[in-house]
């Protein structure tokens, strides 16, 4: 157990600088987000001061309903006006209309969030072992007592724990700026946002977050070893051959046998990421009727056939991984 | 004593070219060992079968381990210098030595530390900022200052100046060697080394052309210096592995010849491992 954690260590030597550069532009976006934000906030109170009310044409109301919305200042009172008749809903109606932005700005950023990490992480499972080919050091990794599985191993945790570890602080990350945001906003969102998030349980999000992240890594497993299986043999640009491999054979395969089977085999891969989460933090029925439905059941993916077929692909490729690598191949 | 490496029919083929040709060795312990080959005859490909980084045929152990599934074990009593800087360029030296204290049981970093006083390789720089000559100072003190029984160094002084050259091989002598110990020391510049060495493996083409110590050598090789008129009298009578000319005198270099009968025929001498290395490998080279 030691050499793997000294060896994860030193995967952090090598890599942190693109983790904490990652952090930092995430974090710079966030912050402009947060200047768009209450810039708005400023021109939206600012203009309502000024004259009275904003008027906001063709807004979505419901699942069926579009229509006019007026917000007119009454005093030190806000009051929302609906196709020209005051809002005569409850405030539970109101706070399920408002659920639904809310919920699914959430997870459209934790989507987005998780998506960027995936891709970063595509740079690292290409490079993880091209790298050491490259500047030669796999023959100083070599020389030091640690088999061959303690090497790989450490890699495909440090790349697995990276992407897990960077998606739940930079899920975390955006959820404070989305609050900061929400009271940047002011009245009337404030109040209502707050009123939907506070019935969120930070710690039970997490907790999905992190099983839906468990799923995740597993999935993605077969495309991380398989990255670092490219970048064990090919004399240069890993990521571009371990890519552009797939998708020639697709274009390949599309054109000799007329179909798109395998385009659609790696476009429902890449969706399936996507899926999980689309399905299990569905807004659109609900709502905020029941309490809030932004909790699923990750767990049930975890344990499935998919899964455990991508835990069987992932021994394959990790297989082929270890037998090329103790081949030695030199870059030059 | 139990031989500190056994090789028995390794072989090695990239392609169509057979770097290993049934190399078959045994080693004891406690020898400093000259692997002597020109460019290309297999000698880094032998220390790479050594140290369980290369796939080969045939049987191999290495103080009694078998390199390619026990290399593990192996390099906690190895210590392994290669002919090109391997070092990983993006960590810092003191990175490096703090690393190296975590991953190897038998690292001592006071002694690394003690070692890097007397360089100018500072601690806090990136290693890829380094001189070549530098890099191979810090991988030298990483090496010397782990305790193991054998070290092998692939033309160490591949690049680097002659002062450097000279001080690597002294650092080597007074803070590694001792009886315990054991050295393979690849090269092709056997001049530099060969007044270190115990024993001398001679390589090319895959195959090792000779194995002995250096004692044995002298024994068994004999330099005959004659005038040149009686050159073509003695060439057929003494049949030398090689000749040359020098100050209008012929030198003979002979395997195998009886001292008593050489007497009076010219001025015999112990010729050097560089003659005997260049009249093994004839034309080959």
């Amino acid at each position: 157990m030691k050499p793997i954690m000294i060896l994860l260590k030193r995967e952090w030597l090598e890599w942190n600088r693109v983790i904490i550069g990652t952090v930092l532009v995430v974090t710079f976006l966030n912050l402009l987000m947060l200047l768009s934000v209450s810039r708005g906030s400023t021109w939206f109170h600012e203009t309502l001061e000024r004259e009275g009310h904003i008027n906001m044409e063709n807004v979505q109301i419901d699942e069926e309903n579009v229509g006019d919305v007026d917000i007119r200042k009454n005093g030190s009172e806000i009051e929302v006006y609906i196709d020209g008749s005051t809002s005569d809903k409850s405030l539970s109606d109101i706070m399920n209309q408002a659920a639904k932005p809310v919920v699914i700005g959430l997870r459209i950023g934790m989507q987005l969030t998780f998506g960027f990490v995936l891709f970063l992480s595509l740079f690292y499972f290409s490079d993880a072992i091209y790298k050491e080919r490259a500047d030669s050091s796999t023959l100083f990794f070599r020389s030091l007592p640690v088999s061959d599985h303690h090497i790989l191993t450490s890699k495909v945790l440090a790349g697995l724990i990276g992407v897990m570890g960077l998606t739940i602080f930079l899920s975390i990350e955006y959820l404070i700026f989305m609050k900061v945001a929400i009271m940047l906003m002011g009245e009337p969102v404030n109040a209502l946002a707050s009123a939907v998030l506070s019935k969120i349980s930070y710690v039970s999000l997490m907790w999905d977050w992190f099983a839906y992240l468990i799923f995740a890594v597993i999935r993605m497993g077969p495309l991380a070893l398989f990255l670092m299986l490219v970048g064990t043999y090919v004399k240069g640009r890993p990521l571009l051959v371990g890519i552009g491999g797939p998708i020639l054979l697709a274009i390949s395969y599309s054109i000799i046998f007329r179909s798109a089977a395998l385009f659609r085999s790696i476009g429902s891969f890449l969706w399936g990421f996507n899926q999980k989460l689309i399905e299990q933090w569905d807004m659109s029925t609900s709502g905020m009727a029941n309490g809030p439905i932004v909790y699923g059941n990750f767990w049930g993916y975890i344990f499935n056939l998919e899964t455990l077929f991508a835990l069987m692909v992932s021994g394959l490729l990790y297989t082929a991984l270890w037998m090329t690598y103790k081949k030695n191949i030199p870059v030059g | 004593m139990a031989a500190l490496i056994e090789l028995k029919n390794i072989s090695k083929t990239y392609g169509t070219l057979k770097a290993l040709d049934n190399v078959s060795l045994e080693i004891p312990a406690g020898r400093i060992v000259g692997l002597v080959g020109p460019n290309g005859a297999g000698k880094t490909t032998l220390l790479r079968a050594l140290t369980g980084e290369l796939d080969y045929s045939g049987d191999a152990k290495v103080l009694g381990y078998e390199p390619r599934s026990q290399r593990a074990e192996l390099m906690l009593e190895t210590g392994v210098i290669h002919d090109i800087s391997v070092l990983p360029s993006w960590m810092k030296t003191k990175e490096l030595l703090a690393f190296m204290e975590g991953i190897h049981p038998n690292f001592d970093r006071a002694k690394a530390e003690s070692f890097l006083k007397t360089t100018t390789i500072p601690m806090d720089k990136k290693i890829k900022s380094l001189s070549k000559g530098m890099k191979t100072q810090l991988h030298l003190a990483v090496t010397l200052a782990t305790d193991t029984k054998l070290l092998i160094l692939d033309e160490p002084t591949h690049g680097l100046d002659i002062l450097f050259r000279k001080q690597l091989y002294s650092s080597v002598l007074e803070d590694y060697f001792d009886d315990q110990k054991s050295i393979l020391i690849s090269t092709h510049q056997i001049e530099e080394v060969e007044h270190i060495l115990s024993d001398v493996i001679f390589i090319n083409r895959g195959k090792v052309l000779l194995y002995a110590s250096i004692e044995e050598l002298g024994e068994r090789f004999t330099q005959l210096t004659i005038p040149a008129d009686q050159a073509d009298d003695l060439r057929s009578e003494l049949k030398p592995l090689s000749e040359y000319g020098i100050l209008g005198r012929r030198v003979f270099l002979l395997e195998g010849a009886d001292h008593g009968t050489l007497k009076g025929k010219g001025d015999i001498q112990t010729p050097s491992v560089a003659d005997i290395f260049v009249a093994l490998m004839g034309g080959e080279v």
